[in-house]
Formats: C-alpha cells, sequence, structure tokens
C-alpha cells in the first residue's frame, strides 16, 4: 500500500463532541485573520471615504497635509536645508504624476514641470506608472531666508553669496525614486530673474555645496497664455504615499465634477446593467434609478463578481459619457466600461427634464466663472504690470545694476535628479566690513541667525549666528556701500513672529564707513503665518514707511 | 444583474438569494443566516451550531484520531469565516460549501502531518461499487484487493469513491464540492473503477 491509510469498514458515525465555544472560535478566526479580512474591507471603505471626501472638500485647502507629505521626501536630519522657524517653511504642493503616459505640472499657473514618459524610475530601475511629487519655487529673498536653504557659494576658496533669479525644488514623495535619465524631466521655471550672466546650480543637500550646472537661458514668456494654464493636476487635503492609486481617483473624480452634465440615455434592453451608488459622481447625482450598461465587447460575466465587494471605483473614460467602473473584491479586480442609462421611461423623461433645468444652471455658472475668471486675469496683469513699473523705477531711482524683468521671464533646466536648482548669480558681499556689537534684546531669542537681508537684490545674507539671550553679540558685518540692507531676526513667542529690525536709514547712519559700531535692533512682535505675509510685510514696509519704527 | 449599496455606503452586494432570500427557497433559513454574518461576522453562530455536527461527521470518516478531527474541524470553521464573504449560493446547503473547505483542510492536514489516514467504507456501498465493476462482492478475499486497489488511489480519486459510493452523495453535491461538472465526475468514476478493476486484477495474476 502506496498510502498511509487504514481501512475502517462500517464504523458507526461517532458520538459528537461538544463544539468549542463559538466566541472562542471566533477569538480564534480572528487571530488567524479575520481582522486583516476586516482591515482590508474597512481600508476599502477607507478609500472610498477618501475619495468621497476628496470629492466634497476638493476645494478645501489643506497645505498643512501636504507640507507634512513633503517631509517624508525630504529628510532633514541628513539636510543642510534647516528652515529657521517652525510653521513658517515655504509651503510644499503635491502632484500626482502619470509617469507612464507623460505629464505636466503647472505650478502656481506659471512654472511648468513636464514629465517625459518613464521619466521616473523605482528603486529598481524599473519605470514606475504614476507617482507623486511635491514642489515648491524660492522666488524672493524671504523664501530664501525663511526656507534655510543655504546660499553661499564658493569658487575656488573663495566665498561669494547667491543672488538668486528663482530657485525651486522637486522631489519624488517615494525616496527610493529617481529620475530614469538625464532630459526626462524639464523644468520651464517661471522667474524674477534679470537678462543674463545667471548659471543653473544643484544643491548637494548633504554638504549645502552648490555645483555649477550651465549658464541661464532665459526667454521672454507669454504670461497671458501661461496663467490660463490649469493648474489641474495639485492634489489638496490628500493622504499620501501608500495609497497613490486612490489621489488618481480623486483628482480624476475631480475632473468630473467640472465636466457638463451627461444627457440622459435609454437602456438598450439586450445589454447587461449593474447599478452603483451615483451620489458620488457630480454629473450624475442629480438622476434617480440611474443603471449602468455594460458596454460591449468585454466579456463581461455578472458572476465574476462576489456577493460583497470590498469596494467600487468610477473613472471617467476619454469616451464621452462611458465609465470605468473598476470592482475590487479582496485582491481581484474586475474592470468594465459602462454608461450611465435609465431603464424606467418615466426615470429617462424625469432626468431629461431635469438635465434640460441643471444644464441651464450650469450654463449661467459657466458664463459666470469665465467673466470672474477675465476679471481675475486683467487684476492679474495689471498687478504684473505694476509691479515691473515699481521695480524699473526703483532700478533707475537708485542707479543701479541692470533691470528686472520681474515674473516676464522663463528659465529652462532639464533635470537628472530630483533636489533643489537655482537660477543664481554670485556676488561679493566683502566690499566693506564693519565689526558691529549688539545686545540680544529679549530672551526669546534663544538661538538664531541675523539675516543681512537685500532691498535691491534678491539675496540675503544668512550666515551671522546669533548670540544667547541677554548677552552682548559681537560679529563682523560685510557688505556693499552701494546696497540696501536691513538686518533682522526672527523668533517666536506666544505663537507670535517677532522681527527684530535695523533698518536701511540707520545702516547708512551707524554702520557704513566705520570699522567699528554699536547697533540696537527694533522689536516688533508680529504674527505671521505664512512666508508670503511676510514678504508682503517687509515690502510695504520698506516701500512705504521705513521710518515708522522707532528706536527703543 | 443589480449591485446595491449594503448598510455600509461603501460595501456594494450584489442582490442576491444571499442579501435578499426568498422565504420559498429551501435553504431560506442558513441564507437568512449568512445575510446576518455577512454583516457581522458574530452572527455566524447559529450556522456554527447547526453545522459543526456535519462537519465533525465528514472529517471523522476520514481522520483517525479524535484529537486531529477537531483540530480539522476547528480550522475549517475558521476558514469558513475567514471566506464567507466568496461564498456562492448554488441551491445546495450550506453544509456543502462547509465540506469543499473540510476536504482541502483534511488533505492539507494530512500532507503536512504525515499522519495516518481513514479509509472509512461501508459494506453497502461496497457491493454497490463491485457492482459497477462486474466483480463478485460475496469473496472476502477479492473485496480486500479492491480496498486494496482503493487505498492505493489518488486522493481526489479516493474521495470520489468515498463520497458517491460509501456516503451515498449525489453527483451534483459532489460536483459541487469538487468545484467540478456532474459529467466530469461520472466519466472520472468510471475510469476510477477500471483502474481498480485493472488493478485488482494484476494483484490476481
Amino acid at each position: 500500500m502506496k498510502n498511509n491509510i487504514r481501512i475502517v469498514r462500517n464504523e458507526p458515525d461517532p458520538q459528537i463532541p461538544t463544539p468549542p465555544d463559538f466566541d472562542k472560535a471566533l477569538i480564534k478566526a480572528k487571530k488567524a485573520g479575520l481582522n486583516t479580512w476586516k482591515l482590508k474591507i474597512g481600508l476599502g471603505a477607507v478609500i472610498t471615504g477618501l475619495i468621497i471626501t476628496g470629492l466634497l472638500l476638493f476645494n478645501r485647502n489643506n497645505k498643512n497635509e501636504q507640507n507634512e507629505l513633503a517631509k517624508k521626501s525630504a529628510d532633514t536630519s541628513v539636510s543642510s536645508v534647516k528652515p529657521p522657524l517652525k510653521g513658517m517653511d515655504v509651503p510644499y504642493d503635491t502632484f500626482e504624476i502619470n509617469v507612464a503616459a507623460g505629464d505636466t505640472v503647472v505650478y502656481k499657473g506659471c512654472t511648468n514641470i513636464i514629465f517625459k514618459p518613464g521619466s521616473v524610475a523605482g528603486m529598481d530601475g524599473a519605470t514606475v506608472q504614476k507617482t507623486k511629487v511635491v514642489c515648491r519655487e524660492f522666488q524672493n529673498q524671504t523664501d530664501v531666508m525663511l526656507s534655510g536653504i543655504p546660499m553661499m557659494y564658493d569658487s575656488a576658496g573663495q566665498k561669494y553669496l547667491f543672488e538668486s533669479g528663482g530657485m525651486f525644488e522637486l522631489k519624488s514623495v517615494n525616496k527610493e525614486e529617481k529620475i530614469a535619465g538625464a532630459g526626462m524631466v524639464e523644468v520651464k521655471m517661471c522667474t524674477s530673474l534679470p537678462q543674463d550672466k545667471f548659471n543653473w546650480y544643484s544643491l548637494d543637500e548633504k554638504t549645502g555645496r552648490w555645483d555649477y550646472i550651465k549658464p541661464v537661458a532665459p526667454e521672454a514668456r507669454h504670461l497671458q497664455a501661461d496663467t490660463a494654464l490649469p493648474a489641474n493636476r495639485k492634489t489638496e487635503g490628500t493622504q499620501p504615499a501608500e495609497d497613490i492609486e486612490e489621489i488618481t481617483v480623486v483628482s480624476q473624480n475631480a475632473i468630473i465634477k467640472e465636466k457638463p452634465l451627461l444627457p440622459p440615455k435609454r437602456k438598450n434592453p439586450s445589454a447587461p446593467t449593474f447599478s452603483i451608488d451615483v451620489n458620488h459622481i457630480p454629473e450624475l447625482q442629480v438622476y434617480t434609478n440611474v443603471e449602468f450598461e455594460v458596454m460591449p465587447g468585454q466579456g463581461y460575466d455578472a458572476a465574476n463578481l462576489s456577493e460583497v465587494m470590498d469596494y467600487i471605483r468610477v473613472k471617467p473614460t476619454p469616451e464621452d459619457g462611458i465609465y470605468m467602473v473598476e470592482f475590487y473584491d479582496r485582491g481581484r479586480k474586475y474592470n468594465y466600461k459602462a454608461r450611465p442609462v435609465f431603464d424606467n421611461e418615466k426615470d429617462y423623461q424625469q432626468a431629461l427634464r431635469e438635465f434640460r433645468k441643471k444644464e441651464e444652471e450650469q450654463k449661467k455658472a459657466i458664463a459666470k466663472k469665465a467673466v470672474e475668471e477675465k476679471r481675475n486675469a486683467e487684476i492679474q496683469e495689471r498687478r504684473f504690470q505694476e509691479e515691473l513699473r515699481r521695480r524699473n523705477n526703483a532700478q533707475k531711482s537708485t542707479g543701479q545694476g541692470e533691470q528686472f524683468n520681474y515674473g516676464g521671464m522663463v528659465a529652462a533646466l532639464s533635470i537628472d535628479q530630483f533636489g533643489y536648482y537655482n537660477s543664481d548669480r554670485p556676488i561679493s558681499n566683502n566690499n566693506l566690513a564693519t565689526t558691529i556689537t549688539y545686545q540680544v534684546p529679549e530672551e526669546s531669542f534663544q538661538q538664531g541667525q541675523l539675516y543681512q537681508y537685500y532691498l535691491n537684490r534678491n539675496a540675503v545674507m544668512v550666515n551671522y549666528s546669533f548670540e544667547p539671550a541677554g548677552s552682548r553679540g559681537k560679529t563682523t558685518l560685510s557688505y556693499r556701500s552701494d546696497e540696501q540692507y536691513v538686518l533682522m531676526a526672527f523668533a517666536e513667542k506666544d505663537q507670535k513672529i517677532m522681527v527684530t529690525i535695523f533698518t536701511p536709514a540707520e545702516f547708512v547712519q551707524q554702520i557704513k564707513g566705520k570699522a567699528n559700531a554699536e547697533i540696537r535692533m527694533t522689536r516688533i512682535d508680529k504674527k505671521f503665518s505664512t512666508p508670503e505675509e511676510v514678504h508682503q510685510w517687509l515690502k510695504k514696509t520698506f516701500a512705504v514707511t521705513p521710518a515708522s519704527f522707532q528706536k527703543q | 444583474m443589480q449591485l446595491i449599496p449594503a448598510n455600509n455606503p461603501t460595501f456594494f452586494m450584489k442582490e442576491s438569494h444571499i442579501t435578499h432570500p426568498d422565504p420559498g427557497n429551501p435553504h431560506f433559513q442558513e441564507l437568512q443566516w449568512i445575510s446576518e454574518a455577512l454583516r457581522d461576522m458574530r452572527q455566524f453562530r447559529p450556522l456554527y451550531d447547526a453545522f459543526y455536527k456535519d462537519v465533525y461527521i465528514f472529517v471523522h470518516r476520514r481522520c483517525m484520531h479524535e484529537q486531529h478531527c477537531m483540530d480539522i474541524v476547528s480550522r475549517v470553521f475558521e476558514k469558513a469565516m475567514l471566506n464567507l464573504g466568496k461564498y456562492k449560493y448554488q441551491g445546495y446547503s450550506f453544509s456543502t460549501w462547509l465540506y469543499r473547505i473540510a476536504a482541502n483542510v483534511t488533505a492539507d492536514f494530512f500532507k503536512q502531518q504525515k499522519k495516518e489516514e481513514k479509509l472509512w467504507v461501508r459494506d453497502e456501498g461496497l457491493a454497490e461499487m463491485m457492482a459497477e465493476m462486474n466483480e463478485d462482492a460475496g469473496k472476502e478475499e477479492k473485496i480486500t484487493m479492491v480496498l486494496k486497489a482503493v487505498a492505493d488511489l489518488e486522493r481526489s480519486e479516493r474521495e470520489l469513491i468515498v463520497m458517491r459510493f460509501f456516503e451515498k452523495r449525489a453527483y451534483a453535491e459532489i460536483a459541487s464540492i469538487q468545484n467540478q461538472s456532474d459529467n466530469y465526475l461520472r466519466v472520472k468514476l468510471n475510469r476510477i473503477l477500471n483502474k481498480i478493476k485493472t488493478s485488482t486484477e494484476g494483484r490476481n495474476k
């Protein structure tokens, strides 16, 4: 006998032992994986919940989550980039990228980041299908100052300060991912840089060293055309990394949201249909008793679908009015193209009435939106022109340097790795030097840096250490006699950002031309929540009321 | 097909005999229990109570030691709870689905544990089987040879013989347990009987 088998003839059925307690059996099953099963379903629920929430809250800004997400991509423990103030770092925007097909991010309605198909690879070198990237730009001194990016450049032992013509950071949320090769990602950065003498540099984030890439070749950009591009890929207030797939859905559903309503269609009696909850599909939620008619030639088999689905996704397809409905059932996935239809004539007629009514409302809303957009574009253009004039006038009035062409240029750079890139010009900051002595005014200024903030250039000197509170500090300040500066320090107290400032007028009076100077800075308590607020405040303060601060 | 949301709007359950059992269905009660258990696994208890005995007997006919039987049965219900969402009603009692699980768990158990298995035989079924083979069931020597030949069969073949002749199950039920078609099983059974016959003739020589 090959098998280990005993033959038992005519054995009567056994006496059944008392079954183990069901509750214990249930606990055992849970331990064995029932909890996982529930978790999977729960995850499905969460994912679908996210889709719904994403739709409902699509317009709701959630910068904090994005920044949390962005932090995942930047390991600050090994980075030379150290933002000086908690919560005041330049915020990140997050974008999902269809790597397989290629994609373009339109950042803040202007800068274009072009991902060629197959441009991002995973750890194994294989191209990823989709990814998520974080991006931010640093367009002015305040951005540079608050981001904590080192701005010194060492050329053959000679130290220079960078005057930035615009800087960007682009990273994948997944740190394992890399740009697949040279030229696969191109950034066309909108910039405020002057016409020439700027170069591209990349930052070695660990050491803080900038490496030269090539000269910048700026091109004039067409403001209207560029700003008309929608920042459509931005995902706001969404969950990160592991759930890239479902975030895609959020975005796509968001696109649906902007689509016109679909006209109702009658059901083809011979085609199979199914119905799902359409409350999450904005252009269909106005209808009742909607069914989905399965498009022919897909081998649809209702038996493929088990009784309980983990979740269902509905995606638009390029074909008008046809959706891709994805059924997920514990690891299995079935896709069917289907279109919404009505079986009952009464429902169809009702839907038709609803459609006409909503279509009319939508037309009116679209027309209203177009008027608003046109007006906003005009305001934006006017502001841009005003800013341009103001800058030019400022330059001319002080008789300094080149004319800025603020915001009117595009600088293009192909990058082969994620990181920080800067279009810069090294400037010498050591024309003159004054040793300054200062009294640290408040205990809240425990530590920090003294910033020498250029008013007439996109530059900021950040490498003056600030002494502990209560002590007198001494440092040698390098400066150029033909530049305008403000000295400042920031500290946080009671959720306020306190700015200690030494104004340009004081600078001229007390520092210029002196080998030694003792300065006392004026403290201003002010609450800022974004770098932009800080920048606007600085602009306003020094453009309009530079003398409004009382010396202590 | 109609899909409708269940209690949780993120679930979509097929409208079926499970979610909406027909009161006229002979398995209405158990379908109702399943429907409830799908929403809350604590509601699996009536199914556990109702089918524990059947499953135990099924397993007991295949294993020698009571403790092994208990372990296997326990594992069967564990798997049933884990996979209840995959259950499809095909017109048979829920026990059929449990038997399918039990057959698989038992096979896995003996593959891993290398323990002695049981070939549970009833003379009545043996006579029927030998009649189909045109063999004389009156000769004990012949019976012994046939049983040895059955014991030497592949597991799936042996299971088919046991279910068909000794447990007296209908082809349709066996088809459901083994997830095969009715006709396939008939053909397969015929081949197995021929195989047994050839084997016993070989032993005779």
